[in-house]
């Protein structure tokens, strides 16, 4: 090819050659005329330096691009990491009172108190057939303690069949029950006895609400299992 | 990923190869972020002065290397981005403080956290950002970027360029390819970037 007289294109050729675009004999026949040629020799070193100029600009904004990106993702993980924290300690928490629930015993409240007074203050004055529910109701407290349910399921149904029970005894007879028939593994007797409480409004005998859910899901655990 | 020893990063940045580019790039910000971040935050900065002044480090860095400025044998990379983050908060510190001055607002608290007295690198650094590559670029309206770049970066045709830039003829992406270029060579030769 040979150098274009026209300036514009001069400049096309010269960057032609700067960009390695020119063929070896094109090439060749350029470092010819820039060998007797000042004037092109300095404009053919104006623009190789534009382009190289350009290049460094072109690769400079993609480091920059790359690593705004990375500061984005970093940027990211640092608001996830508090929520993935408390994700772990809510998850934690839940798996430690789901354990609770399904692992600890339910606890009702002490009767104890209420029967002794009575026995203790004219025990001899107690007909037999009371005395004989008294007596079944703590064996069945006992047995639950020593974990022989199916005693325990025993004896709190007869306290049941015992006639003008108190209605405070008598709830109080069915939750231990309700926790005999869950842990000999009785679980639909348990459930159909405890929803009978479920929306009770008028219960005399008071289970804390941690103890109903206990019993709760410890029946519905059973039933999943 | 690529692990690549400091006398590999020299190497594949002056081949000035887009395709190594982000892997090196990647390797900086994974070896050298933290570091920086902290010196920052220790010096009373928040994340945004961090990540604004590691791209700062970066991109002088890039410049440097590419114009020999930085060589091996005086000191690793990591030393070497340090003392450029340093220089850079150091420059970016008085720029707040000034501002703050004249808004008259400037706080005592601000002097506790003053960090040490600047060293003559920094004026260094002032010229060199006035120099650096992409802030030259950046001088440029956007179209005649975008423009320069469908040329020499994606290397598209001219009538592709045509196309892309809405032009009647290919002529005419000539002659504004020609207007661009004077026009940088004009900052260029202003700044005196390089001896035109």
């Amino acid at each position: 090819m040979k150098r274009p007289q026209v300036k514009s294109e001069e400049k096309d050729w010269i960057e032609s050659y700067v960009l390695g675009k020119m063929s070896q004999d094109d090439s060749r026949h350029f470092e010819d005329e820039m060998a007797h040629d000042t004037k092109l020799a300095f404009e053919h070193k104006t623009q190789q330096k534009i382009h190289l100029f350009l290049q460094q600009a072109f690769l400079e904004e993609s480091a920059m691009d790359t690593i705004k990106k990375l500061q984005r993702q970093d940027r990211r993980k640092v608001k996830l990491i508090p929520l993935y924290r408390l994700l772990a300690v809510a998850a934690s928490v839940s798996v430690l009172f789901v354990a609770y629930l399904s692992l600890s015993i339910p606890e009702f409240p002490d009767s104890e108190n209420d029967f002794t007074v009575v026995r203790s203050t004219n025990a001899s004055s107690m007909p037999p057939g009371q005395r004989i529910v008294f007596d079944q109701f703590f064996d069945g407290q006992a047995h639950i303690v020593e974990g022989q349910y199916i005693m325990a399921v025993r004896n709190f149904e007869n306290v049941l069949e015992a006639q003008n029970l108190r209605p405070y005894f008598r709830e109080a007879a069915q939750w231990h029950l309700i926790l005999a028939y869950l842990k000999s593994g009785d679980i639909s007797r348990a459930k159909n006895l405890y929803e009978h409480f479920e929306n009770c409004l008028d219960c005399e005998y008071q289970v804390s609400p941690i103890n109903r859910w206990k019993i709760w899901w410890q029946i519905y655990w059973q039933k999943m299992v | 990923m690529a692990y690549f020893t400091d006398q590999q990063i020299i190497e594949l940045l002056l081949r000035r190869e887009q395709a190594s580019m982000h892997a090196v790039t990647k390797q900086l910000y994974r070896q050298n972020q933290k570091e920086i971040s902290q010196f920052i935050f220790k010096k009373g900065g928040n994340q945004q002065d961090a990540e604004d002044i590691f791209q700062e480090v970066i991109s002088i860095f890039l410049d440097n290397v590419w114009k020999e400025k930085f060589l091996l044998r005086d000191a690793q990379i990591s030393t070497y981005l340090f003392s450029i983050a340093s220089n850079c908060w150091q420059k970016e510190f008085r720029s707040k403080t000034s501002a703050m001055k004249r808004g008259g607002i400037y706080l005592n608290e601000q002097n506790r956290l003053s960090p040490d007295p600047p060293d003559p690198s920094q004026y260094m650094i002032d010229e060199q950002e006035m120099k650096r590559s992409l802030a030259i670029f950046l001088t440029l309206s956007k179209t005649d970027q975008d423009f320069l770049k469908a040329l020499f970066e994606e290397g598209l045709s001219a009538e592709q360029v045509r196309v892309r830039f809405d032009l009647q003829t290919t002529n005419a992406v000539k002659s504004r390819k020609y207007r661009i270029m004077e026009k940088l060579r004009d900052i260029l030769k202003v700044l005196k970037q390089f001896e035109l």
